[in-house]
Formats: structure tokens, sequence, C-alpha cells
């Protein structure tokens, strides 16, 4: 009778280990999979927020670029028009022809200028080497910060051109947030090799970012220019690296992937 | 009345994958034409001539099943397949030892934990490859769940069978019951599998 009993007993507990078992495989499963879909959930909102940043930017940058023609181009050459007229009412007065010219003068600037922020023509022409001399050259013309750039090695190779427009995008908008919320009274770019990589170095006297505080203020809502930077260094294949801070000094380094270099 | 039921729960499994002829759908035709043996033999008073056949060929069926599915790579499904010849040869052997009509349930006892151990990895596959969101779409899930459960529930029968079979008879009787309802859940569960994989073939198609 109690052998019968322990048979009995014996296949009942089987027979829960068995349930258990399946019990366990549903619940882990469901685990799975929700966790799974919380993660795809979460990179579409990314993938929604970077671009929806890039949207605004675009909207931003023809924003500006409306008010500089309307307020800055299209108020001189009203101006030039006035002095026009003043110019065939006396024609006998060489003033309002003089003071025509330099209106037209400074109205070619502007439209340039515009035109270089737009594409920089020196990138296009001449490569990212010296679009980035070219770019330490006009910053340090306005005067508000001091920055220089030194090509440490001499076989630095070109990228291609939308690899290179990325680059030169990403330093534009790292020296903009530099210039801005850094409190930096110098900037040193340089080109150089970190590790086997060719990498664009950008060091500063600021208040600087670490790796952790830059992904924290990647996804505050806002931080249109960082998700930019995200944007293009996805797109271009590029990385971001941000080296331990040295003295007073904080680094990020824009690092291409592994090029041939040519000598 | 278990015992008719159990009888003929393969006929449902039988007819709804009669479009789809696979190798679980062949088990349930032997299943059945054993179960019919099996009264024959009792109303006509024959030995038992059927139970190491139908044990034996269950081994060969579910096994086969079992490397397909579980094993992609040619030389696994091989070597698995190897391994439950051998088995089989091992019980064909000492079945002819004790006599060929004496039913082998000892030995019958360790297919089903080869059964059992099949289940766990089968089970372990549908979790790592999630290729359904739902478990209860996946005819591998519900077959293995299924037949973990009979297996579980019949091993430890199969083992002392002849213990129980000396013993009491209204206790061999319940878990003879209880058999039949593992043996019925079992083959509903292949009719629901055979079923899933008819609709995920015209999915496919």
């Amino acid at each position: 009778m109690s052998d019968n009993f322990l048979i009995s007993l014996g296949v009942g507990m089987m027979l829960l280990l068995a349930l258990g078992i399946i019990f366990f495989v549903i619940l882990y499963q469901r685990r799975v999979i929700n966790h799974q879909m919380e993660l795809r959930e979460f990179n579409r909102q990314k993938q929604i927020e970077l671009m929806q940043a890039a949207i605004r930017s675009e909207e931003d940058e023809r924003m500006r670029i409306a008010t500089e023609l309307h307020d800055d181009v299209g108020a001189t050459l009203s101006s030039v028009r006035l002095f026009l007229t003043q110019a065939a009412r006396y024609p006998n007065n060489p003033e309002y022809i003089t003071q025509t010219k330099e209106l037209l003068d400074s109205t070619i600037q502007k439209v340039r200028d515009i035109s270089h922020q737009l594409q920089p023509g020196t990138l296009q022409y001449l490569g990212l080497i010296k679009a980035l001399q070219s770019l330490a050259e006009t910053i340090n013309r306005a005067g508000t910060i001091q920055i220089d750039f030194v090509l440490q090695r001499k076989d630095w190779p070109e990228p291609d051109a939308q690899t290179s427009l990325s680059i030169y995008r990403i330093v534009q908008e790292l020296v903009n947030n530099i210039v801005k919320h850094t409190n930096a009274t110098f900037v040193h770019l340089s080109a150089q090799m970190h590790e086997g990589k060719h990498c664009i170095v950008i060091t500063h006297n600021g208040i600087g970012l670490s790796a952790k505080e830059y992904e924290m203020n990647l996804h505050k809502k806002g931080a249109i220019g960082l998700k930019n930077i995200e944007n293009r260094i996805k797109t271009a294949n590029l990385s971001l690296i941000f080296p331990n801070p040295a003295d007073t000094f904080y680094s990020i380094m824009i690092c291409l992937p592994n090029l041939p270099s040519t000598s | 009345m278990i015992d008719l039921l159990s009888q003929f729960s393969p006929l449902v499994g039988i007819l709804l994958g009669w479009r789809r002829q696979g190798l679980l759908w062949y088990y349930l035709w032997f299943c059945f034409l054993c179960d019919v043996a099996a009264e024959i033999e009792v109303y006509f008073s024959l030995p038992k001539y059927h139970a190491n056949i139908f044990l034996l060929a269950e081994f060969i069926l579910i096994g086969s099943y079992f490397t397909k599915n579980i094993f992609k790579e040619r030389r696994h499904q091989v070597l698995c397949f190897s391994g439950v010849l051998l088995l089989s040869l091992f019980f064909i052997g000492s079945s002819a030892k004790q006599g060929f009509y004496t039913p082998n349930y000892t030995n019958a006892a360790v297919f089903y934990v080869i059964y059992i151990a099949f289940c766990m990895v089968s089970l372990r596959k549908v979790l790592n490859e999630i290729e359904h969101i739902k478990l209860e779409k996946s005819p591998m899930f519900i077959f293995s769940a299924m037949f973990l459960v009979y297996a579980s529930g019949t091993f430890l029968m199969l083992l002392f069978k002849l213990k129980l079979s000396a013993s009491v008879q209204h206790q061999m009787i319940a878990l003879w019951d209880v058999h039949n309802v593992l043996n019925m859940l079992k083959n509903l569960s292949i009719a629901r599998a055979v079923t899933l994989s008819l609709r995920l073939n015209q999915n496919v198609r």
C-alpha cells in the first residue's frame, strides 16, 4: 500500500514539476518580449527626437538666413534705392553715388558671408584641413575667443566630401557651444592620430563636458545642437571621444573610421 | 468512459491534419491503430502483441520529430537520430531477451526520460528563438509542453508498472485513468500543433 502511495506521490510530483517548468517558460518569454518591445519603443522615440531636431535645426537656419537677408541685405538695398533716387534728382552731387557704391560693397560682402555660411567654398575646393584653418581665422577675426589650428600629421588623409562636411559642421557646432556655454578664452584645434585613428581634437580652457554629461544633455528636451551632432556622427560613421581632462583643459575628439594614410 | 475518450482522441488530429500529413499525423494514426489493436487483444484474450511495437515505434517517430525540429545542422540531426536508433536496438535486444510478447515497460521508462530531455531542450529553443510573441501560437511549444506533462506522468507509472499491476486494483485503475487523461491531452495538443502548422504554412504561401 505504501509503495503505491509513493508511486502516486511520485507521479503527482513529476506532473507538478512539468507544469512548473511550462509556467516558468511562459512567464520568462513574456518578460523577454516585454523588454524587447520597451527597447524597440525607446529606440523609435530616440529616432523621432533626432529627426525632429534635424528638421528644427533646418528651420532655424532658414529663419536666420531669412532674417539676415531681410534685415541686413534687404535694408541695405532699400538704402541703395534711396540714394540712387537722390543721385538721379541731384546729378551734380557725387556724394550720393559714393554712398551707394559703399552700400553695394557692404551688401556684396554680406551676401558672400551668408553664402559661405550655407556652404563653405574652402571646404568644397580646398578640403577639410584648409576649411578648418579658415574657420579658425574667421573666429579669431570676430575677437570673441582665441582659436588656433595645427595639423600634427602631414600625411593626413582627406575624407570624402560628405564626411568632411559632417566633421566641419560638428566642429562648428562644438566651437559655438564652447563660446556660448564654457567661459573658455582659448580653443586649440588639431588634426592628429589617437589609438590608430585620425581625429580632430578640440581642446579648450573652459568648463567642459564628460561623456556621461554629454549623454545626459543629449536626451534633454531641446538640445538641438547636440542632437544634430549625434545625427551627423551616426550618418558619417564617426566616433566622439571625451578623454579625461588634463589640468584645466577639456578635450573632445572627433575620430574618423580607419582610413588609409597617404604619404 | 475516460478510456474510450483517450482511445478516440487521436481522431481529432487525424481529421484536422488530413491536408498536411507530417510525422505527428502518422504518430496519431499509429496511436489510434494500437488502441484498436489493444481492444481486439483484450476482447479475444490475446497476449499484448502491440505493446512493444507501440513503444518502439513511438520512440522512433517522436525521436525523429524532435531531432528534425531541435537541430538545424544536418550532422547534429544525423548524430541525434543515430542515438535514437541505437537505443531502439537496445530496446529490441532487451525485449527479445524477456520475450517479445511481454511488454518491456522498464526499458520503455528510459524512452520517457529521453522524451523529457527532448521536451526541455525544445522549450529552451522556443525561449531562445522567440519566433512567436504569443506562445500559444507556437506549434513547437504546444507539443513540447504537453508531451513533457504526458512523459512526466507516464514515466514513473512505466517504471513501477509491475509493482502497480500486483497491487490493489482500484489504485491501479485510478493511476491508469490519470494516464488516459494525459494521453487525451497529448493527442489534442498534437491536433492543435498540426492546425497551427497548417495555418503558418498558409500564411507563408
